[in-house]
C-alpha cells in the first residue's frame, strides 16, 4: 500500500507542483472514503489537482460550478420527459437524468457560493452515498468522494456552509500559495508546448482493497486516548482545555473529528511506510481534522481569532502520556 | 483489538527498558540530591550545629542532618517508573515515530482479533525487536546535575550563620563522655554538684565509720549530711567547706582529748592485737575470737574468749586446742615484744635531747640571734616533750603486750576447768579488749581525720571536673616533681652548721585558702646528717594565715617528713634539703630554716597553689569530640584492653586491701592520705 501511494502522489505530483500536504490531505480523503474540503484563494490548483487525481486512480470525474442559481436538481439529477428512441408513435417517458453527482470524484466547485437548499443537496450524497429524486434513492458509485473548494476572500454574495455540513467533510485543507521555486515550476509546466501527462496507476477495486486495509491498522490505546483528549480539551466546558479555547470556543469538535484524526493518523502513517499511527501522527492531522467542526464564539470572531491557533493550544496542552 | 493473549516484548526491548529504567533512577536520583537531599542536609546541619551548641544536643546527632541523602536515593531506586514513557522518550530522541512504544503497548494489550491487524502487529513487534538491538537508552535518558539555584544559597547561608553561633558553655554541664566540659571558673566554684561516682568511696566509707557510738562516728554522720546537703543542693561549696572546717575543729580537739588521755601506743597494740587475732585464728576453737579482734571488736572478742574457755573446760581436744592457740599468741606477742626493744622513738629521743643540749649550750651573738636560739630551744624542747611522750606510750604499750603475752602464757599453763584457768582467760580478755579498744579508737579518729580530708577535697574538686587535661597534666608534674624531690631529698647531704643540703629543692605543698601566703618550710639537717625536721614554717610574705609545721625526720642523709597546712596553702621550699612540714600550731615569720631535711608534699596532687604570684583564674579551652581522657582510658582498658577483670572489681580488692593495711598498721599521715588520694584518683568513674 506504501508503494502504491507512492505511485499515486508521484503521478500527481506530476501535474501539481508543491502543494504536498494537500496532495497527502486529498489522497488521505479518498483512502478513508471521507470528503474534502479545500479552501484557498483562485488559481491555485485546486481543480486541477482534484481533476489530476480522478485520472490518476481512474476514477469517472465530474465538476459542479455552484452558482446562486444553481439548483439541487443540477447537482442530483432530475426526470424529464423523452421519446422513447426507435419509437415512431412518439410515445413519450419520463425518464431520470442522473445528475453530475454520480461521479467517483466529484468537485464542488466554490460550494459556498451556491444557496443552503442546493448545498444541502450534497448531505444525502456525502453522508449516505445515496441520492433521492422523486420517489427513487440512487445509489452513487463507489467509492464516491466529493472534494469542494471554496474562496475565503470574497465572501460578499457567498452563503457559509451549515455546521451540519461541514461536518461531512473529513478534512478542511488549507491550499497555501506556492512558493517562489513552486511558482516557477508551475509555470514552466503551464506555460511551454509540453503537457505533463498523467498515468492512472489505482483503480476502484484497489482503492476499496486499501480503504479496508487502513481501517485494519492498528493502533496503540495511548494513541487512541490522545484522540479523544485532544476532541474533548476543544470544548470549553472541558477541565484540560486551554485558555483560548475556553475563551473563544463555541463548541469544539465533534466525535466525526475524532474519527477523522485516527483516520488520518492511520493513513498518514502508511505514508511513511510505517504499520502503526503515533502520537504525532494525530498531531500532523488534528489541524485538519478539526478546524471546521470547532465553532468561535461571538468574541473570538470579533477578535479574529485563528481556529488554528486554538488548535495548535490544545495539542500544546494535551500531553502525549497520562 | 479484541483478542485473547497478550503478547510479549522479545529480550532487546526488554534489555532496552532496563537500561532505560537504571539510566532513569540514576538520573532521578542525581537531581535529587542536587534539588533536595543536599540543599535540605545542609539546611538541617545549620539546624543540628545550633542544636548542638545553644541546647547540648550530642554532636554525634549531626549525623541526621545526612539523612535526606539515603531518603532521596532510596526514592530514586524504589519508587515505580512508567516505562511506557521511558520507551516514549527513548522513540523521541532516536526519532523512531514511536515504534518501540507501539511495540511496548502491544505486548500489553490483546492480539487483535482480525487477522490482519494480528499480523501487522506481530509485524510493529519484530520492526521494534530489530530496532531495540540497535538502539542506546543512556543519550536518550541523560543523567545532569542540575546547575545552582539561587534558592540553594539559602542552606549555605544557614549554615554560615549556624557556625558563627558560640557555644553554650554554661549549658553543657552535664557530664559527656568523651568530653572535657569546661565551665566559667566562677560559675563552677558556685556550683554545688558533687560527682557522685567520686564520692561514693567515701561515701561508704563514712557509713562504715559512722556505725558506732563516739566522736568518729559523729563526725563522720556529720561529713555524711555536709555532703548530702551539698548533693541536693542545699548549701553551697562555700558553706560546705566552712561546715567541714568546723568539723575539723571539733575532730582536732577530740583528737587532743584523745591524745591526752592516751596512755599506751595505740600503733603497738594495734600491731599486738593483730597478731594475737592472728595466733588465736590458728585453731578452730579460737577463730572466732581472732576474727572478732581482727575487726577491732573487743567486746565480742573476749565474750567468744570465755565461751571457748567454757569449751575447752568441758573437752579435752577443744582444750588441746585452746592451749595451741594460747601458746601461739604467747610466742607472737613474746616476738613482737623483742623486736621493739630497740625502739626508734628511743633513739629519736636520744638524739633530740642531745641536740637540745647542744642547742642549750649555745651562746648568741646578737639579739636577733638570741631570739632565734630561743626559738630553736623551744622548738627542741617541745619536740624533746612529745618524743618523751611518745616514748613513754610504747613502753606502755609494751608493757601492755607484755601482760597479754603473760596472760596467754599463764591461761596456757593453767588446767583446763580450773577455777584459776577461768580468771586467767578473763584477764586475757579484757586485755584484748582494753587494747583493741585503744587500737581501734585511734584507727577510728585517723579515719575521720582521713575521712575529713577526703571529703575537704571532694568540695573543693566539686564542679571542677572540667578543668582540662591542662590542669591535669600539671597536677602530674607537680607530682613528678615532689617525688623526685623526696628521692634528692633523701640523698641530701650534711650540711655545715647544722643545715643539711639538699640537692634538689623541697617542695611542701600546704592546702590553705587562695591568696594566703606564701610559706616555706625550711628543714635542718645537723653535722651528722641527722635531722629532725621540728618545725617547717612558712614564710608568710603577707598571709597571716600561712601556718606551716614540719615534722621531718632525717637519719644518715635521709630525711623523711610530712607536711600539711592548717590554713594556708602554698609551695614550701625547703634550703637544705626536702622535707614535708605538718603542723597546727607553728606559726612564724618564716625567715627561719626548719629542722631536719626531707620534703614531700602532703597532697602533691592538691589544688593549685595559693602563692601570691599573681595567679588569676582562667578558662580553658579543653579540646572536644576527639581523644580520650585519662578516665576513659582507664576504663576502656579495663574493659576491653589487657585486663581480664572488670576494673571495678580489681580496684576494690586493691583498695580495700591498701585499707586493711592502713588500719592494721601505723603509717604517718602524710602517707595515709597520699595513699588514699592515689586510689581516690584511679577509682572508677
Amino acid at each position: 500500500m506504501h508503494a502504491d501511494l507512492a505511485e499515486l502522489t508521484a503521478q500527481v505530483q506530476r501535474v501539481i507542483v508543491g502543494q504536498d500536504r494537500v496532495i497527502r490531505s486529498v489522497l488521505t480523503c479518498l483512502l478513508a472514503g471521507g470528503h474534502g474540503l479545500l479552501e484557498g484563494v483562485p488559481g491555485l490548483g485546486k481543480t486541477l489537482l482534484i481533476r489530476t487525481l480522478a485520472r490518476a486512480v481512474h476514477l469517472d470525474f465530474a465538476r459542479i460550478q455552484f452558482t446562486p442559481d444553481l439548483m439541487p436538481a443540477d447537482i442530483v439529477g432530475t426526470s424529464v420527459l423523452l421519446q422513447s428512441e426507435g419509437d415512431s408513435s412518439g410515445k413519450t417517458s419520463l425518464q431520470y437524468q442522473p445528475g453530475p453527482i454520480f461521479a467517483n470524484i466529484v468537485l464542488a466547485d466554490e460550494i459556498n457560493r451556491a444557496t443552503p437548499k442546493t448545498q444541502s443537496a450534497l448531505l444525502e450524497a456525502m453522508a449516505e452515498g445515496t441520492v433521492t429524486a422523486g420517489a427513487q434513492t440512487r445509489k452513487l458509485p463507489d467509492p464516491f468522494l466529493v472534494l469542494a473548494t471554496q474562496n475565503p476572500l470574497e465572501m460578499e454574495g457567498t452563503y457559509p456552509l451549515p455546521e451540519a455540513q461541514l461536518d461531512r467533510f473529513l478534512f478542511k485543507v488549507h491550499v497555501e500559495f506556492p512558493g517562489e521555486d513552486e511558482l516557477i515550476a508551475i509555470l514552466d509546466r503551464t506555460t511551454g508546448l509540453d503537457a505533463a501527462s498523467v498515468k492512472p496507476v489505482l483503480d476502484g477495486r484497489r482503492i476499496g482493497q486499501m480503504r479496508e486495509l487502513v481501517r485494519a491498522i492498528p493502533v496503540t490505546d495511548s494513541v487512541t486516548r490522545y484522540v479523544v483528549r485532544v476532541l474533548r480539551a476543544t470544548h470549553p466546558d472541558d477541565g484540560r482545555a486551554p485558555e483560548m479555547v475556553k475563551r473563544y470556543v463555541r463548541f469544539g469538535g465533534s466525535p466525526r473529528g475524532a474519527q477523522a484524526m485516527l483516520l488520518g493518523a492511520r493513513i498518514r502513517c502508511t505514508f511513511d511506510g510505517r504499520m502503526t499511527p503515533s502520537i504525532e501522527d494525530v498531531r500532523a492531522v488534528a489541524g485538519e481534522a478539526l478546524r471546521h467542526r470547532v465553532i468561535l464564539n461571538f468574541e473570538g470572531e470579533a477578535e479574529g481569532i485563528s481556529i488554528d491557533d486554538c488548535i495548535a493550544k490544545v495539542l500544546a496542552a494535551v500531553p502525549a502520556d497520562k | 483489538m479484541n483478542a485473547a493473549a497478550p503478547h510479549a516484548t522479545g529480550p532487546a526491548l526488554d534489555r532496552l527498558l532496563a537500561q532505560a529504567r537504571r539510566r532513569q533512577r540514576t538520573a532521578d536520583a542525581a537531581w535529587a540530591l542536587s534539588r533536595v537531599a543536599l540543599p535540605v542536609a545542609v539546611a538541617l546541619l545549620a539546624l543540628g550545629l545550633v542544636a548542638t551548641r545553644r541546647l547540648g544536643l550530642p554532636q554525634w546527632s549531626l549525623w541526621f542532618a545526612s539523612a535526606p541523602i539515603p531518603a532521596v536515593l532510596a526514592w530514586a531506586w524504589l519508587r515505580p517508573l512508567q516505562q511506557r514513557k521511558l520507551v516514549r522518550r527513548i522513540d523521541e530522541f532516536h526519532r523512531t515515530a514511536d515504534r518501540l512504544g507501539s511495540a511496548y503497548e502491544f505486548a500489553r494489550g490483546r492480539t487483535p482479533a482480525d487477522p490482519r491487524t494480528a499480523a501487522i502487529v506481530a509485524l510493529v513487534q519484530h520492526d521494534a525487536e530489530q530496532l531495540a538491538a540497535t538502539l542506546d537508552a543512556r543519550p536518550a535518558i541523560p543523567v545532569r546535575v542540575p546547575g545552582p539555584r539561587a534558592l540553594d544559597s539559602l542552606p549555605l547561608a544557614l549554615l554560615g550563620l549556624a557556625l558563627l553561633v558560640p557555644i553554650a558553655t554554661a549549658e553543657l554541664a552535664s557530664p559527656l563522655v568523651g568530653e572535657i566540659l569546661i565551665e566559667p571558673v566562677a560559675q563552677a566554684k558556685a556550683k554545688a554538684g558533687l560527682d557522685l561516682a567520686l564520692a561514693s568511696p567515701l561515701r561508704q566509707s563514712l557509713r562504715e565509720l559512722s556505725h558506732a557510738d563516739d566522736e568518729a562516728a559523729a563526725a563522720a554522720k556529720q561529713m555524711l549530711e555536709i555532703l548530702d546537703a551539698l548533693e541536693r543542693g542545699e548549701i553551697d561549696r562555700a558553706l560546705a567547706l566552712e561546715q567541714l572546717e568546723e568539723l575539723e575543729r571539733q575532730i582536732a580537739e577530740a583528737e587532743e582529748k584523745f591524745d591526752a588521755e592516751l596512755r599506751e601506743d595505740p600503733a603497738l597494740l594495734a600491731e599486738a592485737t593483730q597478731d594475737l587475732a592472728a595466733a588465736l585464728q590458728t585453731e578452730e576453737l579460737t577463730e572466732d575470737v581472732g576474727k572478732a579482734l581482727d575487726r577491732g571488736d573487743g567486746d565480742n572478742a573476749e565474750q567468744a574468749l570465755a565461751e571457748a574457755g567454757d569449751k575447752a573446760d568441758a573437752q579435752a581436744e577443744s582444750d588441746e586446742q585452746m592451749k595451741r592457740s594460747l601458746s601461739e599468741a604467747e610466742r607472737r606477742l613474746g616476738q613482737r615484744n623483742d623486736e621493739r626493744e630497740a625502739s626508734e622513738t628511743a633513739k629519736q629521743l636520744d638524739e633530740a635531747e642531745r641536740r637540745l643540749r647542744r642547742e642549750e649550750q649555745k651562746k648568741p651573738q646578737d639579739p636577733e640571734e638570741a631570739a632565734e636560739h630561743e626559738r630553736r630551744l623551744k622548738q627542741q624542747r617541745d619536740k624533746v616533750e612529745q618524743l618523751k611522750r611518745q616514748h613513754e606510750r610504747e613502753l606502755a604499750a609494751q608493757k601492755k603486750v607484755e601482760e597479754l603475752r603473760r596472760q596467754a602464757k599463764e591461761a596456757a599453763q593453767s588446767k583446763a576447768g580450773s577455777a584459776d584457768r577461768k580468771r586467767k582467760l578473763e584477764q586475757l580478755g579484757r586485755g584484748m579488749k582494753e587494747a583493741s579498744r585503744t587500737a581501734r579508737g585511734a584507727q577510728r579518729m585517723q579515719g575521720a581525720r582521713d575521712a575529713l580530708e577526703e571529703a575537704k577535697t571532694f568540695v573543693r574538686r566539686a564542679g571542677e571536673s572540667g578543668s582540662g587535661q591542662d590542669r591535669r597534666k600539671q597536677q602530674f608534674r607537680r607530682f613528678d616533681q615532689a617525688a623526685k624531690g623526696q628521692q634528692q631529698g633523701q640523698q641530701g647531704k650534711d650540711g655545715k652548721d647544722g643545715k643539711g643540703k639538699g640537692q634538689g629543692k623541697s617542695t611542701l605543698l600546704v592546702e590553705g585558702d587562695v591568696g594566703q601566703g606564701e610559706p616555706n618550710a625550711m628543714m635542718e639537717q645537723d653535722s651528722a646528717g641527722q635531722g629532725q625536721g621540728q618545725d617547717g614554717q612558712g614564710q608568710d610574705g603577707q598571709g597571716q594565715d600561712g601556718q606551716g609545721q614540719g615534722d621531718g625526720q632525717g637519719q644518715d642523709g635521709q630525711g623523711q617528713g610530712d607536711g600539711q597546712g592548717q590554713d594556708g596553702q602554698g609551695d614550701g621550699q625547703g634550703q637544705d634539703g626536702q622535707g614535708q612540714g605538718q603542723g597546727q600550731d607553728g606559726q612564724g615569720d618564716g625567715r627561719t630554716p626548719g629542722d631536719g631535711i626531707g620534703t614531700g608534699s602532703q597532697d602533691p596532687l592538691a589544688d593549685p597553689t595559693a602563692m601570691r604570684s599573681g595567679t588569676k583564674d582562667v578558662r580553658v579551652d579543653a579540646r572536644r569530640g576527639r581523644g580520650v581522657s585519662k578516665a576513659e582510658i582507664l576504663k576502656d582498658a579495663s574493659q576491653h584492653g589487657f585486663a581480664s577483670e572488670p576494673y571495678r572489681k580489681m580496684f576494690k580488692e586493691y583498695r580495700d586491701f591498701a585499707q586493711s593495711t592502713l588500719d592494721s598498721d601505723a603509717f604517718p599521715a602524710a602517707q595515709r592520705r597520699l595513699v588514699k588520694r592515689y586510689y581516690q584518683m584511679i577509682q572508677a568513674r
